[in-house]
């Protein structure tokens, strides 16, 4: 996993909590990593997930909510960092439906080995968009996040529906995307 | 106040942290958390600084490896360019071998049929019996067809070659037509075949061009027609198109007619639509080839619409340049000049070509003084003024173009007018002539109204043209 969503995340736990809270998390999850990222660096994606767990029990929220509030935060960072990415984008289904042959393909020339998830459009009519995740990570909550990000970054209102689809390795996940 | 207030508040930051903690002094929690997260971030940084290095390598590595590529492709691109150059160096070079070859054949066959085709001609000058002056006429039409022929492969390879030069001098149009219709109507008569031209009034009289490739080409393209009618004639015709821009001839017979899809490769070499046709009909497929390459040129186009059983048509067209009428007096000139007695030099040494060409002089009411090389003539100019040299070219002791030259070198003389006897068709040899001082030349075999043409200087009127 890229080094920018560990650096990302362990931002936003400062901005919401504290400095102090970004130090707990990481002395209890224990990362091999030590919690020292860099955005341009590759790290086990597990650390995430340990990551997670540790800002879970200490604000004894879900892992879930944990994901998709870090997920909304993080399409916002993406939007201040890499605005070429948004210029002239329309709407939020344009934006994801350009997501894997226009941004995701940038995102390899840099870095060959980056593993993204890839997102599929099965269905779309002006108010509705079906989105199948694939991803070799069960992030799908992240994903989720992300898409309501990306609603609020375009200003529409979304109601985001999803189901899980049975998958042999990884996870697949149904979005459905309905303009309110 | 807040941990983050305090820290700032103390006298050096992080040193005096640093040096609380390596005092063992107890330390605040704060205190603690900064310095684990400072360790992080300068782990951070390390981690960072190592990618950024590796990545500089990889792409200073995949720069020079995009250098090597670059240099390795600019050395195919000049092998490459070399090999091709070499490849064209050796075609021009084979073409030029071919030219030489044609143009030495040539040589070697127009000698000899210069003496048969003379000799012929002089024949026919002495009582000859019925049957006798058959045979005669038979020896000359076969040996004006072979003539005709090995003009034909000439022409083709001096196109080939580029060699051509067309002239831009008046001409006039209607008299060009007229001398081809006379050329071919026996042959027509013979068939039962009309032959008529028809030229519109918007035609000029006076054009720019080149008479005689005109007239070739329209020799070429009457002949054929007359070639593959069996009945009915042929048809010539001009007109002008675009405001009289364009000039526009037609050859239209009522023939044998051509596949259409032969049409389109009639004027491509060696191409008889087939070996039957050959068989039958002569020719060596040339005619048509040297007709399109004469038309393109001119900066024309030549084209044929053809339907079986019914006849074919060639159109060609041509940039008209009107011209004016050459000065009228140049002819009767020419005239006048013709009758004085001319003081005539034959220098020769062949012994066939010496009787041909004193044979035809004499039938003009002319004779001649001979030497049988450049230096004898050169030795009978310092005793003995002459209007005229009739030079052969190449000969022993002395050729043409040096004894021309020591000629022209004389100061002291009345310098004749010399003209080149040349078997030699090509321009090439033509120019040599002209460098060397000569003022005409004279193709052979020749006949002897073409003797006769070349005894004079053109009138100054024809001069001016040439020289326009």
């Amino acid at each position: 996993m890229k080094g920018i969503v560990f650096t990302e995340f362990l931002e936003m736990v400062e901005t919401r909590f504290d400095p102090g809270m970004v130090d707990r998390i990481i002395m209890s999850a224990q990362v091999p990593s030590g919690g020292a990222y860099t955005a341009v660096g590759s790290y086990d994606h597990g650390e995430m997930w340990s990551l997670a767990a540790a800002l879970s029990k200490a604000t004894e929220t879900p892992v879930p909510d944990l994901m998709r509030a870090f997920g909304q935060h993080l399409f916002g960072r993406f939007v201040t960092g890499f605005p070429r990415f948004f210029a002239g984008v329309g709407c939020a289904f344009d934006f994801l439906e350009n997501l894997n042959s226009v941004i995701h393909v940038e995102v390899r020339k840099l870095y060959p080995d980056a593993e993204l998830p890839h997102f599929e459009v099965l269905e779309r009519t002006a108010g509705r968009m079906v989105l199948l995740y694939q991803s070799a990570r069960h992030f799908a909550d992240l994903a989720e996040g992300l898409i309501q990000g990306c609603a609020e970054h375009f200003r529409e209102p979304l109601a985001i529906g999803r189901e899980s689809v049975s998958a042999e390795s990884g996870s697949r996940v149904r979005f459905t995307l309905e303009r309110a | 106040m807040s941990g983050d207030d305090r820290i700032r508040n103390q006298p050096s930051g992080l040193a005096a942290a640093r040096a609380a903690r390596d005092t063992q002094a107890p330390v605040s929690g704060e205190m603690e958390i900064l310095l684990r997260r400072v360790e992080r971030e300068r782990q951070a940084r390390k981690q960072a600084e190592q990618l950024l290095e590796r990545k500089s390598l990889e792409l200073y590595e995949s720069n020079q490896r995009l250098q090597a590529q670059a240099a390795k492709l600019e050395i195919a691109v000049q092998e490459r360019t070399r090999a091709l150059e070499d490849a064209a160096a050796r075609m021009q070079e084979a073409l030029r071998t071919k030219g030489e070859f044609l143009a030495v054949v040539s040589h070697e066959i127009r000698t000899p049929m210069n003496g048969v085709l003379g000799m012929a001609q002089l024949l026919q000058m002495t009582d000859l019996t019925e049957e006798q002056q058959r045979y005669v006429e038979t020896i000359q039409t076969s040996g004006e067809t072979l003539l005709t022929i090995i003009n034909d492969i000439l022409d083709v390879s001096k196109l080939d070659a580029g060699s051509v030069r067309l002239d831009s001098r008046p001409v006039e149009l209607r008299a060009v037509v007229k001398e081809v219709v006379d050329l071919l109507s026996t042959q027509a008569q013979k068939k039962s075949l009309y032959l008529d031209m028809e030229i519109g009034a918007d035609v000029p009289a006076w054009i720019r061009g080149d008479a005689t490739r005109l007239k070739q080409i329209l020799t070429n393209l009457v002949g054929n027609a007359l070639k593959f009618t069996h009945a009915g004639g042929v048809r010539i015709g001009m007109s002008t198109l675009q405001q009289g821009q364009v000039l526009q001839c037609q050859v239209q017979d009522t023939g044998i007619g051509i596949p259409p899809d032969k049409v389109d490769r009639l004027f491509e070499k060696f191409s008889q639509i087939d070996s039957s046709i050959t068989r039958r009909y002569g020719g060596t497929g040339l005619g048509l080839v040297i007709c399109k390459r004469l038309v393109e040129g001119m900066g024309g186009q030549i084209r044929a619409t053809s339907k079986q059983r019914e006849g074919s048509t060639f159109t060609f067209v041509i940039p008209l340049v009107p011209a004016d009428e050459p000065g009228k007096q140049a002819k009767a000139a020419q005239t006048a000049l013709k009758a004085t007695n001319l003081k005539i030099l034959l220098v020769e040494d062949n012994a066939v070509n010496q009787m041909l060409a004193l044979g035809m002089l004499q039938k003009l009411g002319l004779n001649a003084d001979l030497a049988t090389d450049g230096a004898e003539a050169a030795e009978r100019v310092r005793d003995t003024s002459y209007d005229l040299i009739l030079m052969d070219m190449q000969m022993p002791r002395m050729d043409g173009l040096t004894a021309t030259r020591a000629i022209r070198s004389m100061p002291d003389i009345r310098q004749p007018r010399i003209v080149a006897l040349t078997a030699n068709a090509m321009e090439s040899d033509r120019d040599a002539c002209l460098a060397a001082g000569m003022d005409d030349f004279l193709s052979k075999p020749f006949k002897a109204a073409e003797l006769q043409d070349k005894l004079v200087a053109p009138t100054v009127a024809g001069k001016r043209d040439r020289a326009a």
